[in-house]
């Protein structure tokens, strides 16, 4: 228990380190002045006038689309270094299954004509469910050590180009360039476990889908075909560098 | 501590420390000191239009610098973002620039147009940086930021018919 009270003090002040270092003025107030200028923030139940202006004109941006994700297809990423996750599968990496249902996708899953899902169907259910949300959150994971290595890469070139010029800057990037470089390093530490705790989610996942095959007379599915699968994604999306 | 509890903690853990490790890309990058970008914090959107679910973050702007810096943090990659500059009087203008990593780096830019909008929908994940500039002070607007909840993508079937 003491090294978890450690653990959770070095947290917490990591945390503190960090947030001193990086929100500026920003006070947690609704009002703050950058400079002489005025910056007044709302949320929703503040201001109903600002927030009720602010939903007219996203739901003109939305337009026709008769729901979120048309606008999420339409947008382009942001930058050339945002990630695009990849949900494909490698041809290897695809496992045999006995359920038609589940071959024909979740839509047919939920629509069998009769109004009731085969067996089969039912005993996936879950299973898909459960894999299909450690796929999302093994892709977020990914994203965001992209994007982390990218910030560090690109503050590390634009501080090594401008210390390189100006002497009294040089000193100041020296100790940014020293904590950027650490809090990196905990981030890949940080990484790492969240990749082993989801690879973990995962496995049970394929097991759950062993247990349906299993009942539809495929013992050892696992053994024989759903390793090659977890094989493909402990390789996607384990940490590189 | 039984096995679940463990499990439990570490998994909070873990969490924690990717968040604290996160707070590193939490805005562009600036040697600068004078570059004090304010947040554009976001809440719960509670709305009759069910496509509008997700959150925002409305700040009303009077601006008497020349150039003011915000960002935005916690965005999902799978998550539509749309945001609008809108100045109070139509003949103002003003240049609207969005950053990633660093200040230095434009990622996106554009001017308010004769109605005074500018606006932009695209998709990030993380955080993003938004810099405001004006030549005729003081310049009053507003900014909206809608950050959608994730969608659900549409992702390959590890499965296949048995051979």
């Amino acid at each position: 228990m003491r090294s978890v009270t450690l653990t959770l003090l070095i947290l917490a002040l990591a945390a503190g380190a960090f947030s001193q270092r990086n929100l500026g003025n920003v006070d947690g107030l609704d009002r703050v002045i950058q400079s002489s200028s005025e910056i007044r923030s709302f949320g929703e139940g503040e201001r109903k006038s600002s927030v009720a202006n602010a939903g007219d004109r996203i739901g003109k941006a939305l337009g026709i689309q008769k729901s979120a994700k048309g606008l999420y297809e339409a947008a382009a990423a942001l930058s050339k270094g945002d990630c695009a996750p990849d949900f494909s599968v490698n041809a290897q990496a695809m496992v045999p299954s006995s359920c038609s249902e589940v071959l024909k996708g979740p839509a047919a899953r939920n629509d069998t004509g009769s109004g009731e899902a085969t067996e089969c169907a039912t005993c996936y259910e879950n299973a898909y469910k459960k894999l299909n949300d450690v796929r999302k959150r093994l892709a977020k994971l990914k994203c965001l050590g992209n994007s982390t290595k990218n910030y560090v890469t690109a503050a590390f070139a634009f501080g090594d180009s401008v210390a390189s010029v100006h002497a009294v800057q040089g000193l100041a990037w020296a100790r940014e360039r020293k904590a950027i470089s650490e809090s990196y390093t905990k981030f890949k530490a940080a990484y790492d476990l969240k990749y082993k705790e989801l690879m973990g989610v995962l496995l049970e996942a394929m097991n759950d889908v062993s247990e349906c095959e299993a009942k539809s007379g495929n013992p050892d599915w696992f053994q024989r075909y759903g390793f090659m699968y977890v094989e493909f994604m402990a390789e996607r999306y384990k940490r590189v560098d | 501590m039984g096995f679940r509890e463990r499990l439990v903690l570490s998994f909070v853990l873990t969490g924690l420390m990717l968040i604290a490790a996160d707070r590193t890309a939490a805005q562009p990058f600036a040697l600068d000191e004078k570059i004090k970008p304010t947040e554009l914090v976001l809440s719960d959107y509670v709305g009759t239009d069910a496509r509008l679910k997700g959150k925002v973050a409305v700040a009303e702007v009077t601006q008497k610098d020349g150039t003011l810096y915000f960002f935005a943090k916690g965005i999902s990659i799978f998550s539509p973002v749309v945001l609008f500059v809108e100045t109070a009087n139509k003949a103002d203008k003003l240049v609207v620039s969005l950053h990633k990593n660093t200040w230095n780096t434009v990622e996106l830019t554009g001017e308010t147009d004769s109605e005074g909008l500018w606006s932009q929908n695209f998709k990030t994940g993380g955080d993003f940086g938004l810099k405001v500039s004006t030549t005729k002070l003081p310049a009053k607007y507003q900014i909206i930021l809608w950050v959608g909840d994730e969608v659900d993508v549409d992702m390959q079937s590890p499965f296949k018919r048995p051979n």
